[in-house]
């Protein structure tokens, strides 16, 4: 009992590191810029190719995660200055703008990968097993949970601590005021679609080399992206972080009890918490 | 979900243009027929032609132009020409969904007047394609879609079945030899919770516990799932080997949980689950698998030696079962049509000539079909092995000719319920 306790609990965690990549970029660019982005898969996806080929010509893990972070945090702020500004403040109009760019970066993927499934090699420690007791985990995956850990931390420095961040938290609240004050309010914006695409991009890479990467994938992702944003709450990494915790918990536990529930034990916790909270646990109203 | 409203919207389009195009077609045709005589021989009936129905678009594209390639190629041997008639290959996109999959079928029978159909891709779009084909009095020969019911309960003499095999039957063979030659006493069975996975794990499941085997565990995921270490983590460590039906880029990540899981099971499955075209990207994680196919690239026999030549040299790439099953399917067709000389117009003839046809030697060995329309090929037991630096599926054993009914008698068979999640039911689960 014990040993499944504790196995799935880790396996939970680690699951919810990866989702907590994927949720936190997406709640950033829902928070800070109200852009419903649908092809946030994408970039996950995307990401997780240029980590690919990267690997597959250098061989090396950490030139892929840096050159696919570079890639998407460049397609990422492209998008935002050519194709989403002009459609500022029609939410309708950026969706299907995103969704478009989706769908474009789908039958790309397609043509210029074809539709085998694709799988990247971690560096050779990530292959081991740490035995503890008699529990063995699996390093991957406490890499994963390393690499989640580290990003919350830095993130929330840069946002908290920096001046850096006062001036993204300044335009989130007021636009007016802070462009008043000499803020160049759309490069901030610019930069925060950089950054969500950044953090898409780590969790592409670093599920490709978890759980392989094929055209499709963009779509069966991006629910879980939208739980974990609704969840947490719009624009808050805490909030992405817990709810990436919740979900991939619950998810886990759930599956492992319940083999055949797994749907609704994944959007129950959604349903629940909408209900009760309906702007997300860290939320503002 | 939202790409098939998508491509849905974009196929409508397409067929309003088709149709009227079709309407002045037809006009045109009416016209020119009209006065001249219709008494001719063969060559003057026109071009004989061939639908043909692939997920070309959509999760499943690599495998749809898997199937395409294969079939082309033999239509290429003999020049798309067979008894002095031109062959038109008609190709329609079913994307991977069963409904445009019928949507594509009526058009190739009412617009395209083909003489037969062949292809289909998901089980389900067998389902959905057969009735039509079968009302419009369509041959139709299935090369992928493996809907077991297709051949069984709902047999017709309209519809052929020249894929896998049975899904039950590849679990059939799986289950005997699991239990005569790896020894297996007790099982899990570990599936995606859909038609295909139960059809094949209740093959399994059958026949292992007649042979005297237990299946103690049985676990079905969702076909969408990311991460399956929750489930491996629940297998039971006290089994001799897993049965396991995960196919596509799923496949990817369940060896990749088992094998990290550190315990050191035995797996089998179908084909499916070490298909040539994953083989380079499962690397070590599926080495020792064993599994059932009709076809193997590895297969020494000299009809694929020298295939596999020629697919390595015109695709790049090894040829997996759904390249070799189309191309054997062409082969069928062109023989059926060389034995009536033509004649595909004489719908009886034609229908006897498809089901007389034998191939005794083609790339997967000898082919047949049985009295229900369904192909009888030899299974071969494969395990992936790593040799020099490529993987492939050495083949260890030949089931020769087995039925789709394997050693069941067909009537009783069929008076039972379809395998389903719950059928056969779980005797021995713990």
């Amino acid at each position: 009992m014990m040993e499944f306790l504790v196995a799935q609990t880790f396996n939970g965690i680690s699951y919810a590191a990866l989702l907590f990549l994927l949720g936190g970029g997406l709640t950033l660019i829902l928070g800070v810029m109200k852009v419903v982005n649908i092809a946030h898969g994408s970039f996950y996806l995307v990401g997780g190719y240029i980590g690919y080929v990267i690997v597959r010509y250098t061989g090396n893990f950490y030139l892929a995660l840096s050159g696919a972070c570079i890639g998407i945090a460049l397609i990422g702020m492209t998008m935002e200055r050519f194709f989403l500004r002009g459609l500022e403040g029609q939410n309708l109009r950026q969706m299907l703008m995103t969704m478009g760019i989706a769908l474009f970066f789908q039958d790309l993927l397609l043509l210029i990968f074809k539709g085998y499934p694709l799988n990247l090699n971690p560096p050779a420690f990530c292959m081991l097993e740490l035995q503890v007791g008699k529990y063995s985990f699996h390093v991957l995956r406490l890499f994963m949970i390393g690499a989640a850990a580290v990003i919350y931390v830095i993130l929330w420095w840069f946002q908290e601590k920096t001046r850096a961040g006062a001036i993204l938290r300044a335009a989130v609240d007021n636009k007016e005021i802070a462009q008043g004050l000499g803020i160049n309010v759309p490069f901030v914006t610019m930069g925060v679609f950089g950054l969500g695409g950044l953090l898409a991009a780590i969790g592409g890479v670093v599920g490709c080399a978890f759980t392989a990467i094929y055209p499709g994938l963009d779509f069966e992702l991006l629910p879980l992206a939208f739980v974990i944003v609704i969840v947490g709450g719009m624009g808050s990494l805490k909030g992405a972080l817990v709810g990436a915790i919740i979900v991939g918990l619950v998810d886990n536990f759930g599956r492992a009890i319940f083999p055949e529930l797994s749907y609704f034990t994944l959007f129950a916790p959604m349903v629940i918490i909408l209900a009760l909270r309906p702007i997300g646990l860290f939320g503002k109203e | 979900m939202l790409t098939l409203i998508y491509r849905k919207s974009e196929n409508g389009q397409q067929l309003k243009k088709i149709r009227l195009g079709g309407v002045l077609f037809t006009l045109l045709v009416c016209l020119v027929v009209g006065g001249v005589s219709t008494e001719a021989g063969a060559a003057e009936k026109g071009p004989i032609k061939i639908g043909y129905i692939a997920a070309i678009t959509g999760n499943f594209a690599q495998f749809g132009n898997d199937m395409l390639d294969g079939f082309k190629m033999f239509l290429d041997e003999v020049n798309y020409t067979v008894a002095g008639r031109k062959i038109e290959l008609i190709v329609e996109d079913e994307s991977s969904n069963p409904a445009i999959a019928l949507t594509k079928a009526r058009k190739l029978i009412t617009h395209d007047n083909v003489h037969l159909i062949s292809g289909v891709f998901l089980a389900s779009s067998g389902y959905s394609v057969s009735p039509a084909c079968i009302e419009a009095k369509i041959p139709l020969l299935i090369t992928v879609a493996s809907a077991d019911d297709i051949t069984q309960r709902k047999a017709s003499k309209y519809v052929f079945r020249l894929n896998f095999g049975a899904d039950s039957e590849l679990g059939f063979v799986a289950g005997d030899y699991a239990y005569k030659k790896l020894g297996w006493r007790r099982a899990a069975i570990f599936g995606m919770d859909y038609t295909w996975g139960h059809e094949v794990g209740g093959g399994f499941h059958r026949s292992f516990e007649d042979a005297g085997g237990k299946v103690v565990q049985k676990i079905w995921t969702p076909m969408v799932t990311q991460d399956y270490a929750p489930y491996v983590t629940n297998l039971k460590r006290d089994v001799d080997g897993i049965f396991e039906i995960v196919t596509g880029a799923a496949t990817l990540r369940f060896f990749k949980a088992l094998r990290v899981s550190g315990h050191k099971w035995q797996v089998m499955g179908p084909g499916q689950i070490t298909d040539e075209s994953f083989l380079s990207a499962l690397g070590d994680d599926s080495v020792g698998a064993y599994s059932v196919q009709c076809y193997s690239a590895a297969l020494q026999i000299p009809a694929n030696i020298k295939f596999r030549e020629k697919v390595r040299k015109s695709l790049k790439k090894d040829p997996n079962v759904f390249i070799a099953i189309n191309y054997t399917t062409a082969d069928w067709i062109v023989r059926a049509i060389k034995a009536i000389n033509g004649d595909v117009e004489n719908k009886d003839k034609f229908l006897e000539a498809v089901r007389s046809v034998e191939i005794p030697d083609s790339i997967r060995g000898p082919l047949k079909l049985d009295k229900y329309g369904a192909i009888i090929q030899n299974q071969y037991i494969r395990r992936t092995e790593k040799v020099g630096d490529q993987y492939q599926n050495t083949v260890l054993e030949t089931y020769p000719m087995p039925t789709q009914f394997w050693k069941y008698d067909p009537d009783t068979h069929m008076k039972s319920p379809v395998f389903s999640r719950d059928y056969p039911p779980c005797k021995y689960c713990e």
